[in-house]
């Protein structure tokens, strides 16, 4: 199928690659189907473009890599919406808000993870009930 | 809105299954204590707001080169 984006022109995406966020994303409930657009030139991150709308993609990046003390638990409830069977399909993504197209200034969502189980093909935002936690943590020190 | 009175220790009961009970009040604070199915999300609404609006903002990202990136 093919996929009209404002930041990557049109793209040929194979339909089983598509991820489903049942409940859509808070601000974006209306948009359910998702696919990964890969950083080639850094690993770390991806984008998530949206299907139904072309300006919508958010940057995630892994945040484990920037914050190797954070920890996210997953409550059965949610390893049933999201039908986990095993820990290795969980993928667990920050979004990245980067201000005035200014890298320097970017910053990671960690109260509101991305957690996607690429065997099922579902998704779902976190929003955490823990202090430690905020929309906007600096990833450039 | 349905506004209701409790006191301390005192609960209301939502649909079949939620309560909500007012565990103690300390000047203006309130606290309470929620039993609620574990499929129910619960968050305070200015953490959901925040989230919010950050999604908002992080879905205006411009296309940008990453390269040189490493973590922090």
């Amino acid at each position: 199928m093919q996929v009209n984006t404002s930041r990557f022109g049109v793209l040929e995406v194979n339909p089983e690659e598509l991820l489903t966020f049942p409940h859509g994303i808070p601000a974006f409930e209306h948009l359910r189907s998702f696919f990964f657009c890969p950083v080639p030139e850094n690993p770390a991150f991806t984008w998530l473009q949206a299907v139904d709308d072309p300006d919508v993609a958010f940057l995630l990046v892994d945040p484990f890599l920037f914050f190797p003390g954070y920890e996210i638990e997953l409550s059965e409830a949610v390893k049933k919406e999201l039908k986990i069977k095993e820990p290795q399909d969980v993928l667990v993504l920050a979004t990245v808000t980067i201000p005035d197209g200014n890298l320097s200034r970017m910053t990671a969502n960690l109260a509101g993870p991305l957690v996607i189980n690429r065997a099922a093909r579902l998704g779902l935002q976190l929003i955490l009930e823990d202090k430690k936690y905020t929309t906007k943590h600096r990833l450039i020190a | 809105m349905l506004v209701l009175t409790r006191r301390v220790n005192e609960t209301i009961v939502i649909g079949a299954n939620i309560e909500v009970t007012v565990v103690g009040i300390e000047e203006d604070k309130v606290r309470l204590g929620i039993k609620a199915p574990p499929e129910i999300n619960i968050v305070r609404r200015e953490l959901f707001e925040a989230v919010r609006s950050e999604n908002r903002a992080a879905a205006q990202n411009p296309r940008i080169p990453l390269d040189g990136l490493k973590r922090g």
